[in-house]
């Protein structure tokens, strides 16, 4: 049950969490990871979700780039939509290519962890799409569980993995 | 026959002398009875000479007769020789006479005899017959009671054999139960083993428990898991516990063993 | 006195009139006890390899035989004359391999024979085998088959091979190095075939054994390969967007099946190895992927969650026809079936925890076969006697194998780096 109070709360905690993600503050990387890292600096800070009061251009540049699934799920989580919006954002008013990585954490097999972190990656590319974002600047691949964010077991680290990475 | 052989060797003495008499008599009289001359006549003189009926007297005048002296003799011999011809034809029928009264005398008396005789073998023979009934009667009481006597000893066999019978098999089941129990410690299946594959081992033992022979009488159709049945077997080796079983159970159950092996606690 | 006897015999009648027959339903399954004697030699120098510990490690993995201890054997006969039946019997012993070797021209030459204990004969006779100096593992392996084979009446596996992959961690734990390796089934003796710097993951094994092949993200994306061992020679099959993967070997050896989302959606796709036809095999919107053959070819296992959530499927490829194979647990992934036919072992899982499990195919039969967490890439031996597959052990990926009656288990030797993803190989004729 999400009382009232909750829900107002949560809502804080995501403004909040934009403002951070806004400013200057380090995300979690994901260094194993080949691709390069960097947000490319040609976005403009214009017109996105809460950037209106001051928040410099490079500040605005570092997008939350990480969303996350439930165990064996394909589906995007309603708290994930305002990342996507973000860089649906950013994507449309430019002609960069991003590259969507999807992840899955270390149980079941395999193959099966392919197909499933491509599922989530092709979930968070209809999305964009249906933000009006070209196809052809999205790239799916998936790399099952080979690459894990975080290593270990246990729900905590499992959580961390089922995820798509937002690359440029 | 043989009852008359020896019913005459009882015959009491009297009886076989008149028989014997009788016998003689009718030799003599068949042969006919002469004066021989060896027979010296006696020359005697009555007081009368006179030729008169004889009576017929019992009484013997013989002896007195010869007693006479020999006074007249002279002129008499012609009578003399009809007296004496007379006299000794009076003698012949006196002897007849006395001669028939002492037969008459003698049968009666051997009739007498016989029927005595005849009364004494009745009696005997009734004693006998009643002795007999006696001694089968006693001989009848005697199987009877040796009938009882059987029949208790009998039943009491034939619960000491129920008994002993249970004991056996009962004993048996034990044994049985040791040897299984060995065999199935020692049994190693193989990973070709399969659930509802079956073999038959027949098992030759000695007293002592000491496995002597090992054939599969009815294969599994897998020669792995027949080998495997074979093996437990080899394994064990020698039932030792068998020593204690008594003999005769031994040779009876134990001699060969048939054992099947068909696996109920098999994964695959 | 006759009535007494004939009284006696009729309460044995139930005895008497059949065979004293005993039932035995049981067993304990010890190890057959085998003593390996070590084999002579009169070499001046001792040999690089110790034969007989070899088999007998071999024999004792296989769960069947329990070898006797070197320490244990009160002599070491190297020919039949000194082998006393009596003096093993008395140590409990079964079977006796008893050899020599020599080497002549560079070249090693083994005789050797294998006792019967409890039958007092022998089995195997003056027996030769010969080869290399690098070949002494595999004269040990091959003399292990001998002995498997004549004892269990089973074909021995210890001559093959398998592949796995080989992870090296980075600074933060994850996997920055990825080799592709081939080894003795035992583990022993591992090479090198490829190493990246992009995961490796499925190897897999052509029927022959000469041919494997495997999915490499070198190229930035997962493709096939397949990879000739002999030569080294090997070709990037695949290049299409989306998934490339999880091939496998048709029994006849012509195809490879795989899973390609190219059209939109992750199916299986049978490639003709010399045409180069790719065929559709599904068409689901569901993710439909990890194909594998059927014994006989005529089908393709396959892992979708068409119903929800992951199971087992096959495909009939003549007509297409689909049918679900499992139904226990809420998930069954990676099948593969025996050669046999019989068997389909796959990751299941139950109750949050991952296991391999087999299916029995002709009854439904479920066991569950591992105890270990985690467990996944389940592999079966030639012989149907084994399975390989990777868990985690002590905090590092390793492969464990267990007996497909899960009554024998052991742990591969660990390497230096996560293993994983292991294949084993086919006989090699």
């Amino acid at each position: 049950m999400i009382t009232k109070a909750f829900k107002q709360g949560l809502t804080l905690a995501f403004v909040l969490a934009f403002l951070v993600g806004c400013s200057s503050t380090s995300t979690t990387d994901s260094d194993a990871d080949a691709s390069t890292n960097g947000v490319s600096t040609g976005t403009s800070g214009s017109g996105s979700l809460g950037s209106s009061d001051g928040s410099s251009a490079e500040e605005q540049q570092t997008l939350e780039r990480v969303v996350y699934f439930d165990f064996d799920q394909a589906v995007l989580q309603p708290e994930t939509r305002s990342i996507l919006l973000a860089h649906a954002e950013r994507l449309r008013n430019s002609n960069t290519t991003a590259r969507l990585e999807g992840h899955a954490d270390e149980r079941g097999s395999r193959e099966y962890n392919m197909a499933l972190g491509e599922r989530r990656a092709n979930a968070v590319r209809d999305f964009l799409v249906l933000q009006g974002v070209s196809r052809s600047s999205l790239e799916v691949v998936s790399y099952g569980e080979e690459r894990p964010a975080v290593t270990g077991s246990g729900e905590s680290v499992y959580r961390q993995n089922r995820r798509v990475e937002i690359n440029y | 026959m043989i009852n008359l052989t020896q019913r005459l060797s009882a015959l009491p003495l009297p009886i076989l002398l008149s028989v014997t008499i009788h016998m003689a008599l009718v030799a003599l009289v068949a042969w006919g009875w002469d004066a021989s001359n060896e027979h010296k006549p006696r020359i005697y003189r009555p007081q009368h000479i006179e030729a008169t009926l004889v009576q017929l007297e019992a009484k013997d005048t013989a002896p007195e007769a010869q007693a006479q002296p020999e006074r007249q003799v002279i002129d008499l011999t012609r009578q003399r020789e009809i007296q004496r011809a007379e006299e000794a034809r009076r003698q012949r029928e006196a002897e007849a006479r006395r001669q028939q009264q002492r037969d008459r005398e003698q049968k009666a008396e051997a009739e007498r005899k016989q029927r005595d005789a005849e009364r004494r073998r009745k009696e005997e023979e009734r004693r006998r017959a009643e002795a007999e009934q006696a001694r089968q009667q006693a001989e009848q009481q005697r199987r009877e009671e040796q009938e009882r006597q059987r029949r208790v000893d009998e039943a009491k066999a034939q619960a000491e054999a129920r008994q002993a019978a249970e004991l056996a098999a009962s004993q048996t089941q034990s044994y049985m139960a040791v040897m299984r129990e060995r065999i199935e410690s020692n049994w190693s299946r193989p990973p070709s083993a399969r659930r509802g594959m079956t073999a038959e081992l027949l098992i030759n033992l000695v007293p002592t428990g000491q496995v002597v022979n090992v054939t599969v009488v009815r294969s599994s159709g897998d020669a792995a898991f027949d080998r495997a049945a074979e093996q437990a077997v080899r394994r064990v080796d020698r039932f030792s516990e068998l020593q204690g079983m008594p003999p005769e159970l031994f040779e009876r159950n134990f001699r060969q063993v048939k054992l099947i092996f068909s696996p109920e606690d098999l994964r695959l | 006195m006759r009535v007494f006897i004939a009284l006696i015999l009729c309460f044995f009648t139930h005895l008497a009139s059949a065979q004293l027959t005993i039932e035995i339903t049981r067993g304990m399954d010890n190890p057959t006890r085998i003593a390996v004697a070590p084999l002579g030699w009169n070499g001046s120098r001792p040999l690089p390899e110790d034969i007989s510990e070899i088999v007998a490690a071999n024999l004792e993995r296989s769960g069947q035989f329990s070898p006797v201890p070197r320490s244990n054997m009160l002599s070491f006969p190297t020919q039949e004359a000194d082998v006393h039946y009596r003096d093993w019997r008395v140590m409990g012993t079964e079977y006796l391999l008893v050899g020599n070797i020599e080497q002549r021209s560079g070249r090693y030459f083994v005789q050797y024979h294998l006792f019967d204990i409890l039958g007092q004969r022998k089995l195997i006779s003056a027996a030769r085998v010969d080869g290399s100096p690098e070949q002494l593992r595999d004269i040990a392996h091959h003399i292990s088959d001998r002995i498997y084979e004549t004892i269990t009446g089973i074909r021995g596996a210890f001559s093959t091979q398998i592949l796995y992959i080989e992870g090296f961690p980075g600074a933060n734990g994850t996997d920055e190095r990825y080799r592709l390796m081939l080894a003795d089934a035992d583990g022993g003796r591992p090479r090198m075939l490829l190493e990246s710097r992009q995961p490796l993951l499925s190897p897999t094994w052509s029927p022959d054994g000469r041919r494997i092949a495997y999915v490499s993200f070198e190229t930035t994306r997962p493709a096939v390969f397949i990879q000739d061992l002999a030569t080294g020679e090997r070709e990037q099959l695949t290049n299409f967007t989306g998934l490339n993967g999880a091939p496998t070997f048709s029994p006849d050896g012509q195809k490879l099946a795989m899973v390609l989302s190219k059209d939109g959606n992750p199916e299986i796709y049978t490639l003709d190895l010399r045409t180069r036809d790719l065929t559709r095999v599904t068409n689901h919107y569901a993710i439909d992927t990890e194909p594998s053959w059927t014994a006989d070819g005529e089908g393709v296992i396959f892992t979708s969650n068409r119903g929800g959530k992951p199971q087992i499927y096959k495909v009939t490829l003549a007509t297409g026809r689909v049918e679900r194979l499992t139904f226990d647990g809420d998930y069954n992934a990676r099948g593969r079936v025996s050669r046999d036919g019989r068997t389909l072992v796959m990751v299941h899982q139950r109750g949050g925890v991952f296991h391999i499990a087999a299916q029995d195919l002709q009854n439904g039969d479920l066991r569950i076969l591992t105890e270990t967490n985690l467990d996944e890439s389940p592999t079966i031996a030639p012989n149907g006697a084994m399975l390989l597959y990777a868990t985690r052990f002590g905090g590092k990926g390793i492969l464990a194998a267990v007996s497909l009656d899960a009554g024998t288990r052991y742990r591969l030797p660990s390497k230096q780096g996560n293993v994983r993803e292991p294949a084993w190989s086919p006989f090699f004729e």
